[in-house]
């Protein structure tokens, strides 16, 4: 086609009905080079909104002559019932018409409406727990920890809060749960010999899940716990206090933190009643149906997390993949999505929108991260946290980062030396490649924020067997897009990526990674440090 | 408040203000579901922009003037995402609550917190047939039709209940600040 008339063609539809990327793109090549072209563009969109602007203003003044007209018409109203309508939400379009009638009319109703209205809400405060003051500022703050930057700021806020309101504490809870770090190893080892026990006699066959880990004092309400051997058959159990996992035989893991009240309905379903709980679901085993009061979570994949702990609602947040979310007696029906969260109040049939705020659920998310024991000071980073320095009140821990839940690899990984009972040194030359398979990806981190230099020790036990890892810096850079590392904290350019990885030269004073003999637990000593130093290394475990 | 703002002294104001504010919000029409909404993105809007306050002005009226500000912006959102009930009805309340957002009729924040604690107390010594309604409605937002099936009523009934109840509260809660103040 003649350019020109090609030209015209395209800005004709580019004024009525708009046009897609790829003629966009070709309008914008046949004004390169042709001032001419552009100007016309220019001078027609330009009119095209004036068009617009004045056809709008035409509308809207019409349309207000008409409300004028019709209000002038309307017969006299009274306020009280309107005010019923309204309080009791039950207005319809013509009786806000004919409060707004009412309003103009006379002033004396816009004020009376106005107070009605605020009054009416401090009803409402003072009659829904879940308006409560505590429950507004919690919210509050949570709004601010994910809209703004103030860390600080809102750790402090949520110590204050912590202080004022002495109910379920993250803080203290954080404090108690490494305390009881050695005791819940123990429980671990106990449960599992029990898990063992059970099988060797033959599962119960009312019997649908285990307990699989504990944390914590672990106590449950009388008539209400699982049996001697820590299976679970379906019923009702109430955690007084501590933290369990509960597996079930479907492959599902479901951590639980107290208090919480949860019904077991079968190997592939739950319903949490109250708490905090973050369910893991097996992939390969069958779909999961997670329920808590009036919230149905469908038969969710992936990692999900449920927050029953206020009264008359519930949260719901996905840490990883998706889930169909209902109400089932409204009809209500919500796909919720990575890193979103939402609120459903008892009651009500809208699911409303709230900020992604994982931090609650930084002890249940602990004990389905895959990493069994820890010993040090470690700390298991929440889903979506971008690798970025501990702050200088935190300094002195070791961070994991759960990176990668499912790494498929389609082809052949090199991956760095690493023999089982070892100590690691750099001049091992030969680096083996991981084959083809499914991978779960951790980041381990020692990054002091500011100038002083840490040396820190850790033990980490995973749930599944180490098949590699990777501590050269270069190597570390080069697979982060592979695992979707969370980078975004990296200082950016110069030298620094190359300083990431450990420095294994086996003098006194490096960094040392040793590797048990059964592939399960990495011990690492890092010594960091310094402006922008950090030491890091990707931990690869055979998820199957 | 000569002091400039502390992160405690944040959350102070905050405590002593949440009551009347979101009040205040809800005064000017915005839905129900949304108020709190509304009033948090107020008290965090304020908390970017503390360097303007003035900290010799009011802290409530500042944050009123903040919070009205976002609901006039409402009027300007897509249907879907709007938190006011009707454009116009918004616009009259709005027009009618004073330049400031400090109309001649707004209280102190200590007045609605006095207001809240006669409120929760007046709940309390209601009979509990009657609380039960209002619990129905407020706490776990029922419609009038949903508390008759409920409680095997007429809604005609339950709305006048409704009606009478929440006289009933405003008239206790009068007598039991006005009692205070005599106290």
């Amino acid at each position: 086609m003649n350019p020109d008339r090609r030209f015209e063609e395209l800005l004709t539809r580019l004024i009525d009905c708009g046009l897609p990327a790829a003629e966009r793109d070709e309008l914008a090549a046949l004004c390169e080079g042709r001032p001419d072209r552009a100007a016309e563009v220019r001078e027609e969109l330009g009119f095209a909104e004036m068009l617009r602007q004045a056809i709008e203003a035409e509308s809207s003044e019409a349309a207000f002559a008409r409300r004028v007209e019709t209000h002038l018409n309307r017969p006299p109203q009274e306020l009280a019932p309107l005010l019923s309508k309204l309080l009791d939400e039950e207005m319809t379009e013509p009786d806000f018409a004919d409060l707004e009638h009412l309003c103009i009319t006379e002033p004396a109703a816009a004020h009376r409406l106005r107070e009605e209205l605020a009054w009416n809400d401090l009803l409402d405060q003072a009659a829904s727990p879940h308006r409560s003051e505590e429950a507004f500022v919690d919210a509050l703050v949570t709004r601010m920890w994910a809209e703004t930057e103030e860390d600080d700021f809102l750790g402090k806020l949520e110590s204050k809060i912590v202080e004022m309101h002495p109910a379920p504490n993250h803080r203290e809870q954080a404090g108690r749960f490494l305390r009881w770090m050695p005791y819940a190893a123990a429980a671990a080892a106990v449960l599992a010999a029990a898990a063992t026990f059970t099988l060797h006699r033959g599962a119960d066959s009312d019997t649908v899940a285990s307990l699989k880990q504990t944390a914590g004092e672990v106590r449950w309400g009388q008539g209400y716990a699982p049996d001697g051997s820590g299976r679970l058959r379906p019923g009702s159990y109430r955690l007084e206090s501590g933290l369990v996992t509960v597996r079930f035989d479907s492959g599902t893991e479901l951590a639980l933190e107290a208090p919480a009240e949860f019904d077991v309905t079968g190997a592939a379903g739950a319903n949490v009643l109250k708490g905090l709980a973050v369910a893991r679901v097996s992939k390969a085993g069958e779909a999961f149906n997670l329920k808590s009061r009036g919230l149905n979570l469908g038969e969710t994949g992936d990692t999900i997390g449920v927050d029953a702990r206020e009264v008359g609602a519930t949260e719901a947040v996905v840490f990883n993949g998706g889930a169909e979310l209902r109400v089932p007696d409204f009809g209500t029906k919500r796909s919720l999505y990575e890193f979103e969260a939402v609120r459903a109040e008892q009651g009500r049939s809208k699911l409303v929108d709230i900020p992604y705020n994982p931090a609650p659920f930084t002890q249940a998310w602990a004990m389905v991260s895959g990493v069994q024991t820890k010993t040090g000071q470690v700390s298991i980073e929440m889903p979506g946290s971008p690798m970025k320095p501990t702050r200088s009140s935190e300094n002195g821990r070791v961070q994991v980062y759960l990176e990668n839940e499912s790494l498929v690899l389609d082809q052949p990984l090199e991956v760095d030396p690493l023999e089982p009972g070892k100590i690691t040194l750099a001049q091992q030359q030969h680096s083996p490649t991981l084959p083809r398979g499914e991978l779960r990806s951790y980041l381990v981190q020692l990054w002091p924020q500011g100038a002083s230099k840490e040396k820190m020790e850790a033990s980490l036990t995973f749930s599944h067997e180490v098949v590699g890892v990777i501590y050269s810096s270069d190597r570390l850079a080069t697979t982060d897009s592979l695992v979707g590392a969370q980078t975004g904290g990296l200082p950016q350019g110069g030298s620094d990526h190359r300083q990431r990885g450990l420095d294994l030269s086996g003098e006194a004073g490096d960094d040392e990674i040793v590797l048990s003999q059964d592939r399960r637990t990495v011990n690492v000593k890092l010594h960091s440090g310094g402006t922008d130093q950090m030491d890091q290394v990707r931990i690869l475990v055979a998820v199957k | 408040m000569s002091e400039p703002f502390t992160p405690e002294a944040y959350i102070a104001y905050v405590r002593e203000h949440h009551a009347g504010l979101r009040a205040f919000v809800r005064s000017l029409g915005v839905d129900p579901m949304w108020v709190d909404d509304v009033a948090q993105e107020a008290f965090v809007t304020a908390y970017d922009r503390l360097e303007f306050f003035d900290s010799s002005r009011d802290f409530g009226a500042w944050v009123r003037g903040i919070a009205r500000n976002l609901v006039i912006n409402e009027r300007r959102k897509d249907a879907r995402r709007k938190r006011i009930l009707s454009d116009n009805l918004t616009d009259i309340l709005v027009a009618t609550s004073g330049e400031t957002g400090l109309p001649e009729d707004i209280e102190t924040a200590e007045e609605n917190q006095e207001k809240l604690i006669a409120l929760k107390h007046c709940l309390q010594e209601m009979p509990e047939k009657s609380r039960e309604i209002v619990k129905a409605r407020y706490e776990q937002g029922k419609a009038a039709p949903d508390i008759a099936l409920a409680l095997g009523m007429k809604s005609d009934a339950i709305r006048k209940t409704l009606e009478r109840l929440r006289l009933a509260l405003r008239k206790c809660m009068e007598r039991q600040l006005e009692a205070h103040a005599t106290s």
